[in-house]
């Protein structure tokens, strides 16, 4: 082992250090809303969204909002309000639901590709 | 001159298979697999065996053919677009690392530093089949990866080298 290995090897660990606390991209995913299995709504996700509105439907009413920490139910009619309690969701593959009024929110991968087999 | 160059031919065959098979022992080791992309590379002793006794062409033949032929063999040829990507930059990283620092780098630099940079290329040929930039977070694990493995893979070259 000479000088220059023990470079390369500080080198290339503090590069993979690097990336690994590097931030992590914002995830960009598409927001479904169902209501009794049917899409009602889909929003491109964006942390600039910031807007609160109303779904509503033969079975009751909830209020989602959207802001930069991502999707929440504020409101609901439903009795025991289980997804006001469950708070943001932010990450794919989540979801809010409301069985009640038969609402589901869903938190897609916005990306073309979600697996690759090689 | 013609003696040479069927000696050159022949010991490039050679090398190609040593490093087919090496490739092809080491997917038979479960313990490797651990994580997905991370080997140890043995067959990267090949190619800097070639580096040290022949020179960067030699090299670059043999890690090409090398890629070609494991990819028809064993895995699709999808492998192949991954490993030509490694197997450049890699070479590229061999050439550039004795070029600056000439007599104070051993093969164990070496050979991490291309390991190291095989990962890269393998993340570049994948961002380009994805079209996405997300790969990149991938590289931390496997650069961390190639530091041992480069470190197995350049003790054995310096054994190899000082007896063949």
């Amino acid at each position: 082992m000479k000088k220059a290995d023990f470079l390369i090897i500080f080198i290339v660990l503090i590069c993979s250090v690097l990336i690994y606390f590097s931030p992590t991209k914002q995830e960009n995913y598409k927001i479904l809303i169902y209501v009794n299995g049917k899409l009602k709504n889909e929003i491109d996700y964006n942390d600039s969204l910031n807007e609160k509105f109303t779904v509503s439907s033969e079975f009751g009413k909830n209020v989602v909002k959207i802001d930069k920490n991502g999707v929440k139910v504020t409101e609901s009619t439903c009795a025991d309000g289980l997804e006001i309690k469950q708070g943001y969701i932010n990450k794919k593959g989540q979801s809010l639901i409301c069985l009640p009024n038969r609402l589901v929110i869903k938190l897609k991968s916005g990306d073309e590709y979600e697996a690759v087999s090689y | 001159m013609k003696q040479f160059r069927i000696n050159k031919i022949a010991t490039i065959s050679i090398l190609v298979c040593v490093g087919i098979i090496l490739g092809y022992i080491e997917s038979l080791i479960p313990m490797f697999k651990i994580l997905p992309g991370v080997k140890v590379g043995l067959s990267n002793i090949v190619l800097l065996y070639a580096f040290y006794k022949f020179s960067y062409k030699e090299s670059l033949i043999i890690g090409i053919l090398k890629a070609f032929l494991s990819a028809l063999l064993f895995s699709g040829l999808m492998s192949f677009f991954y490993s030509l990507f490694g197997v450049f930059l890699s070479v590229v990283s061999m050439i550039m690392l004795t070029r600056l620092f000439k007599v104070n780098i051993s093969v164990i630099g070496i050979s991490i530093a291309s390991s190291a940079m095989f990962n890269v290329g393998q993340i570049i040929a994948s961002m380009i089949i994805l079209l996405n930039t997300a790969p990149v977070y991938y590289l931390s694990i496997l650069f961390f990866c190639s530091v041992i493995n480069g470190m197995i893979t350049g003790f054995i070259t310096k054994i190899l080298l000082n007896r063949i």
